[in-house]
């Protein structure tokens, strides 16, 4: 199996605070990584600096074997590989939906604006929301804006899709629609990782599941071995408050 | 104490021609002034509020470093002097070596001068807008020059757009300093009807009225800008049937 990202000894601190401490995990190609643990515990860090929105203080990021930190790969070639859907959305407020999907894909792949268009339109068509092209991305709902943010990563043709706590800012009946398209991508073989507290879902989801605790992986498995027999400690602790409801 | 309005009015017809090329160049220098400094304000707000990237190398930080130094120097000697001092002094300063006129040098000088304060509105323009935008282009592999024209700029001028036609009101106004230079704006013009008559409160009297008009004028199309770029695209958004 073809490994996409590969983090070795990563580290990074926010002053005295360590976020990340020696991370060591990679991403296979056509795989659903889930990260899952506490509040504070380093998973969104984690993907920021796979992403490089924070610098790490120490260890490789390997990309398909080359190290992103060392300039061999231009950074903007790098990212444009990378897809991120974030919490907040992050839609450009000053453009419609279409135009969301298409910047990136004029500006940095340097299509046409018809190829664009016909690209963002597909992947519009892919999360429903199609009949929104010209709606002012200001003007939609979570889930909405949502699903936006996802089709304009796919718009880049990413390796690989990072999503940070993509469903933690929606209202509980918006989540299933964004979950729904979640699912579907898996299915469909793109490469993900994804930070959530949506356990079920990465129950479902998953091929492998993360589990951090205090800047370590704590626990690292299939869904089964991480949900149904957990090794850990810190684990058992952490899915008791999920599912011993 | 009194202005003999039917006086003034005649002052006004003899003078029409002095008094409407006055304005005009007001106008004109209030125009560039306030385009050109925007322009300005927008590199060098942009200098400013660009945070530093441990990802850069050394004489990028460096230059970065620089930048930011320079057009804090920039801000803090315009926005500290009165413009009035400035042009006489770059004036004469320059002459010798750039040969110009009261003319060109007033335009740069009432450009440079807005620069200094739209960088500032600029800069605190981009520092209102979420962090969000710049990492969501980031991320999609736009360069910070990409990000800056295509995301930032746009969304800090419309949210500064009030302030930035302030600076035109201003300008309008302001750009009677440049008499000092030998611009024949409005209130220089103004001054030479009024010396030539010797009825100094009826033009004077004038030239307010006149002055009035083009600022009333001009904060009348500044709204109708605001509200056109403030409303948002309304479009029929149909239901998702699928």
């Amino acid at each position: 199996m073809e490994t996409v990202i590969q983090v070795q000894h990563l580290k990074k601190h926010f002053g005295d605070l360590q976020v990340l401490n020696d991370i060591d995990f990679e991403i296979n190609k056509g795989e659903v990584v889930t990260i899952i643990g506490s509040s504070g515990s380093g998973k969104s860090t984690l993907l920021r600096c796979i992403n490089l929105l924070e610098i790490p203080d120490g260890g490789n990021i390997l990309y398909k074997g080359t190290d992103i930190l060392s300039g061999k790969l231009p950074l903007t070639t790098y990212r444009s590989k990378v897809g991120m859907v974030f919490q907040s959305f992050n839609l450009f407020a000053n453009k419609t939906v279409l135009e969301n999907c298409m910047i990136g894909q004029i500006k940095v792949l340097k299509r046409s604006k018809e190829e664009a268009q016909k690209i963002a339109m597909q992947h519009l068509e892919e999360v429903g929301m199609q009949n929104f092209a010209d709606a002012s991305s200001t003007r939609l709902s979570g889930g909405q804006k949502q699903r936006v943010a996802i089709a304009r990563a796919l718009c880049m043709d990413p390796e690989v899709l990072l999503f940070d706590e993509p469903t933690s800012a929606l209202d509980p009946e918006m989540v299933g629609d964004v979950l729904e398209v979640m699912q579907t991508l898996a299915k469909e073989g793109l490469t993900m990782a994804i930070v959530t507290h949506e356990m079920q879902f990465a129950k479902d989801v998953s091929d492998r599941v993360i589990f951090m605790d205090k800047g370590v992986i704590a626990e690292e498995g299939t869904p089964q071995q991480i949900f149904e027999k957990p090794q850990h400690q810190r684990t058992k602790q952490f899915l008791s408050r999920y599912f011993d409801r | 104490m009194s202005i003999d309005f039917g006086r003034a009015y005649e002052i006004f017809i003899e003078n029409w021609s002095l008094f409407s090329y006055g304005i005009q160049n007001t106008l004109l220098f209030a125009i560039v002034g306030t385009v050109v400094g925007l322009i300005l304000g927008l590199i060098t707000g942009a200098l400013r509020a660009i945070p530093e990237d441990p990802m850069d190398s050394f004489p990028v930080k460096i230059l970065k470093k620089l930048a930011r130094w320079i057009v804090g120097f920039y801000v803090w000697f315009f926005r500290g002097t009165p413009m009035m001092v400035q042009a006489l002094f770059f004036f004469y300063l320059l002459r010798p070596i750039l040969g110009w006129t009261g003319f060109s040098a007033g335009l740069i000088i009432i450009s440079v001068n807005t620069g200094a304060y739209m960088a500032e509105i600029i800069r605190g323009g981009i520092q209102s807008i979420d962090a969000g935008q710049s990492e969501a282009a980031k991320s999609l592999g736009m360069t910070t020059f990409q990000t800056m024209v295509s995301i930032i700029f746009p969304q800090a001028i419309k949210n500064t757009f009030p302030t930035i036609g302030n600076q035109l009101i201003v300008n309008i106004k302001d750009s009677c300093m440049l008499n000092a230079i030998q611009v024949t704006e409005l209130y220089f013009q103004s001054s030479s009807v009024a010396g030539s008559n010797m009825k100094f409160a009826e033009v004077y009297f004038l030239e307010m009225v006149m002055y009035l008009a083009l600022t009333t004028i001009a904060t009348l199309i500044l709204n109708a800008v605001e509200r056109k770029i403030n409303k948002t695209k309304t479009v029929t958004i149909k239901e998702n049937c699928a």
